[in-house]
């Protein structure tokens, strides 16, 4: 009897030292969530198509910015871009590339600073380079001039200026950190996990993690999808997670073999969605399939739409919903209407 | 039943030493047959990546893979078809 008693007493101490035990490695690294299923799943078509000239123009991007069409150009023509009106008329083509003085190795287009009648300015990042430009184009005389902002790295994937000498930053091996003028570096939840700086500071590094991310209108979350995986995450600028989510399967059943896909396109949608076209192929990579997917801004699923043909990238309207989609087996540019998810 | 105990930890220690010699004469021995490869490496920096057979070509400058046929780091492209290894040489070039 009291060697009974004895038992029950180390039974009740031990099984909840256990419990720790094994719920302490789960503390330390974030949670995810794993979505197989949307609410509504359905396909979706284009609303209109809009031809243009993909010899003069081969586009890789493209932004709609008022009257006009800011496109991305492919490198062998040269350039980086060119600004056309809606017609596809040529107004300005600049950013010549090369590695002379004045001249991009690389260009991506980085947000609108502003457009009137007259002028259209935005952000060039030269990734392979490392800086930061303003390009100005006169819209009238389609004369375009170049300013450097800033210089950093070469293969620094994100830097935003926040104000007050912060920055946010991603590297060639692709994690996010929050930076000031002293030096001080914050990763973004999860981002600084497992981080081997001797090897993921060298040139020869590539992440299996390759995303873009873009804010949200009061710039107060940050989007992030991968372009190689099915995830996506959602912070506060502040770094803090708010969620991250897988599209089919988790990191610990992705078959980095056989898996092809990720998410080509991020954008949110009015203040409270989100949409991703993900793309993924069959086990021979020979069958691409994509989708629109809906999420609300906390990544909670509301729509997988499947799209036709090979798409590889959209820009949307996120006040109107409208969204125009470049695709590798089409040429033209597909419209389809989001504004039902508003 | 003490004795019984004791007999086998000792069997036990006698075991997992046993795998440490053998694993120690296991990794001379391959040593030894690949000598001559890593005589040809003493002295060069290399690094193992992943590497692909194909390419879809994104156009964005932040996509990038390695190139299986030359084991070179492709920009503004995503890696497609197989996913083998290859050598990347520190100083450029590569090997697959």
């Amino acid at each position: 009897m009291v060697e009974e008693a004895q038992t029950e007493v180390m039974m009740n101490r031990l099984i909840p030292l256990m419990l720790l035990i094994w719920l302490l490695p789960g503390c330390s690294n974030h949670s995810f969530e794993v979505i197989k299923k949307f609410p509504v799943e359905n396909s979706i078509g284009p609303v209109k198509t809009i031809e243009y000239d993909v010899v003069n123009y081969p586009i890789w991007e493209i932004a709609e910015i008022g009257d006009f069409y800011l496109l991305s150009l492919f490198s062998d023509t040269g350039f980086g871009f060119a600004v056309t009106d809606k017609s596809f008329n040529q107004i300005s083509r600049l950013c010549r590339l090369g590695n002379g003085p004045g001249e991009f190795l690389s260009t991506e287009f980085r947000g609108l600073i502003s457009v009137s009648e007259d002028t259209l300015k935005f952000y060039v990042h030269d990734l392979l380079k490392g800086r930061r430009c303003i390009a100005a184009v006169c819209l009238k005389s389609g004369k375009s001039k170049i300013t450097e902002t800033d210089s950093f790295a070469p293969w620094t994937r994100a830097y935003y200026p926040l104000g007050n000498g912060k920055y946010l930053i991603s590297n060639n091996n692709n994690r996010y950190y929050l930076t000031d003028n002293s030096g001080n570096k914050t990763y973004f939840e999860g981002w600084g996990d497992d981080i081997n700086e001797a090897v993921e500071n060298q040139e020869w590094y590539i992440p299996d993690i390759q995303s873009t991310e873009t804010f949200n209108s009061d710039s107060s979350r940050l989007l992030i999808n991968d372009r190689n995986s099915p995830a996506l995450w959602v912070h506060s600028t502040d770094g803090t997670l708010v969620k991250n989510v897988y599209i089919g399967k988790g990191p610990e059943d992705l078959d980095r073999d056989t898996y092809r896909g990720g998410h080509l396109g991020a954008s949110y949608l009015g203040d409270d969605s989100i949409v991703t076209m993900y793309v993924e192929s069959d086990d021979m990579g020979e069958t691409d399939s994509s989708w629109l997917l809906i999420f609300d801004k906390d990544l909670n699923p509301k729509a997988r739409l499947s799209l036709q043909g090979e798409n590889k990238g959209f820009t949307l309207n996120r006040k109107t919903g409208i969204l125009l989609m470049l695709g590798y087996d089409y040429e033209e540019i597909r419209v389809y209407d989001l504004s039902e998810w508003l | 039943m003490k004795k019984l105990i004791f007999a086998a930890a000792i069997s036990l220690l006698l075991c997992a030493g046993g795998a440490v010699l053998w694993a120690h004469v296991s990794s001379d021995e391959f040593f030894d047959a690949n000598a001559e490869a890593l005589i040809d490496t003493r002295g060069v920096n290399y690094n193992i990546v992943d590497c692909y057979s194909e390419s879809d070509h994104t156009g964005k400058s932040g996509d990038s893979y390695y190139d299986c046929g030359k084991c070179e780091r492709i920009t503004g492209a995503k890696g497609d078809g197989k996913r083998r290894e290859c050598v990347v040489i520190d100083g450029g070039g590569g090997t697959d």
